[in-house]
């Protein structure tokens, strides 16, 4: 038991991995409450919702990359964690970021008076699943191409504006059903536009996680077999 | 209960060892024994393949064939906990640049799950860098990051201690430091040490018992003991004039065994013993002598000669 909470805070202890998240989260929320006043602050969360996923994917392709730019991933893969461990650590610390943005969110919803209790859950799961399947696919990419800025065009790519314009167009002028069913299921299509509108469905969730499982056991699979 | 080792128990054994990145070959049946309590100094120019033998042993890369066993444990899975006793440096020491100095030694206090602040300081102090751990590290020496890698290294207490090439970079007085440390460590702590170097008179120091690394191949494992008996003695005599010397020699002494060095200098391997003959006759052959003293040759010479002579290393 000791062994698995020592797995779960390696990363959030370390690097004032906290502190930092929270007065950049304050920071950027001040920021925006300077830009639209009073009289637009109900637009802010949403755009703050925004602005999280790309926070989110700043921090997920920096994390493991910058060990191997530093060199430090010597330190993390030659101490008592296993490899699997140190990925399954990295992957926790940034489900916790995701909780924490998520609270920052409801906070300025509350603020903002555009809470709404009935769905708190559910975009709680929406930050959870949006932080494993996006977590775990930054993980498997940044042991493929050890390069944080590499690492974050391709998380860019795939999960953000521009597959997702390639993907409804496809959606929009394809007949073929069999590609329409192949571009739903896609983790890089479900993963930012349910992240928006704060909601996945529950076959969307199962598919989302089954592609987060998918990319972990992949980045685990190549960690243990790199050559540091 | 703290457990009882025996003092010529294997912390490491490697057998027929091979790494090949794509077709080359960078170590090649590589087998080496590392005993409780000896400070085994790896030697080899760059390139030898030094760096890759510990990365295997540190499991940072993996190795082709051959076997290995850490602990007196040859099961991977075992091999891996056993891992958990090792404290290493690879390459340069892996630090947070524009952490502190405790800032650096907590985060790898965490990583390697050590309980309790206390080691930090104890570590910090027996390195000497107390008076600076609240300093940034990129604001360190050298001197300064290489001890504090060893500090890292030793959270934890490891049993045994892999340092490559720790003294790279440092002054003279930074060397005898660490020198020193790392006979503090073996003897006070009974830390059994791998440490690499191409500082040849470095490990010559510290270390007491040596393999020789060279293109990939163990070319030979060497006690000290045995190290300063292979070490030729020689004669060193400086004179006045070296080719009428080196007449001299032959003529009178009847041995060709000597080589010639440029400021008239000569090596003479014979009459080890009887110096004061080989003073006699020069003299007696109107040579001034201004040095004659009885020398040995160091590491760097006998592993020249092993590895097949410098123009070949």
């Amino acid at each position: 038991m000791e062994r698995i909470l020592k797995v779960i805070t390696i990363d959030i202890k370390k690097k004032r991995f906290l502190k930092n998240l929270m007065i950049s989260l304050f920071a950027l929320t001040c920021i925006l409450f300077l830009c639209f006043g009073k009289g637009r602050m109900v637009t802010i969360p949403s755009i703050l919702l925004q602005l999280i996923s790309f926070i989110l994917l700043v921090i997920y392709s920096v994390s493991l990359t910058q060990e191997f730019e530093n060199k430090t991933d010597k330190i993390i893969f030659t101490g008592i964690f296993s490899r699997n461990e140190i990925m399954v650590s990295k992957l926790i610390s940034f489900i916790v970021t995701s909780i924490i943005c998520f609270i920052f969110y409801e906070i300025l919803s509350i603020i903002c008076n555009t809470f709404n209790s009935n769905i708190f859950f559910n975009e709680l799961n929406v930050f959870f699943l949006y932080a494993f399947t996006l977590g775990s696919f930054i993980l498997l990419v940044s042991v493929i191409t050890p390069n944080a800025i590499l690492t974050g065009i391709i998380g860019y790519v795939m999960y953000f504006d521009l597959i997702l314009a390639l993907l409804n167009q496809a959606l929009e002028s394809s007949r073929n059903e069999m590609l329409k069913c192949v571009i739903l299921n896609l983790p890089f299509y479900i993963a930012n536009t349910g992240f928006q509108i704060g909601n996945y469905t529950v076959h969307q969730s199962i598919i989302m996680v089954g592609w987060g499982i998918l990319f972990l056991a992949s980045a685990c699979v190549i960690i243990n077999r790199k050559d540091m | 209960m703290e457990e009882i080792y025996e003092m010529d128990s294997t912390v490491l054994k490697i057998n027929k060892v091979t790494k090949k990145y794509k077709n080359v070959s960078v170590l090649n049946n590589i087998s080496m024994t590392v005993k409780r309590g000896q400070i085994y100094g790896l030697i080899g120019l760059n390139g030898a393949g030094k760096s890759t033998l510990i990365k295997i042993i540190t499991g940072l890369i993996q190795k082709n064939s051959g076997s290995m066993e850490l602990f007196e444990e040859h099961e991977y899975g075992k091999i891996e906990k056993s891992r958990r006793r090792i404290g290493a440096i690879i390459e340069s020491p892996a630090l947070y640049e524009n952490r502190t100095v405790y800032e650096n030694m907590h985060m790898d206090r965490i990583q390697k799950g050590i309980p309790g602040k206390q080691c930090i300081e104890k570590w910090l102090c027996i390195v000497g860098l107390m008076d600076v751990q609240d300093k940034k590290v990129k604001t360190l020496s050298l001197g300064s990051k290489q001890r504090l890698g060893i500090a890292m290294a030793l959270l934890g207490e490891p049993e045994f201690l892999i340092l490559d090439e720790p003294i790279n970079g440092l002054d003279p007085i930074g060397i005898i430091e660490i020198r020193e440390l790392l006979k503090k460590l073996n003897v006070e702590y009974g830390m059994t040490i791998l440490i690499s170097s191409h500082i040849l008179e470095e490990l010559y120091h510290v270390a007491n018992y040596y393999g020789i690394i060279h293109k990939g191949r163990l070319i030979e494992e060497i006690t000290v003991d045995d190290l300063n008996e292979r070490c030729k003695k020689f004669i060193h005599i400086k004179v006045d004039n070296a080719s009428k010397a080196a007449v001299v020699i032959e003529k009178k002494l009847k041995t060709s065994n000597f080589d010639i060095l440029p400021n008239n200098i000569i090596k003479l391997y014979d009459y080890i013993d009887d110096s004061g003959k080989v003073t006699e006759v020069l003299v007696k052959e109107g040579i001034i002598v201004e040095q004659i003293m009885p020398m040995r040759e160091n590491l760097e010479t006998y592993f020249a000669k092993v590895i097949g002579g410098v123009q070949n290393a």
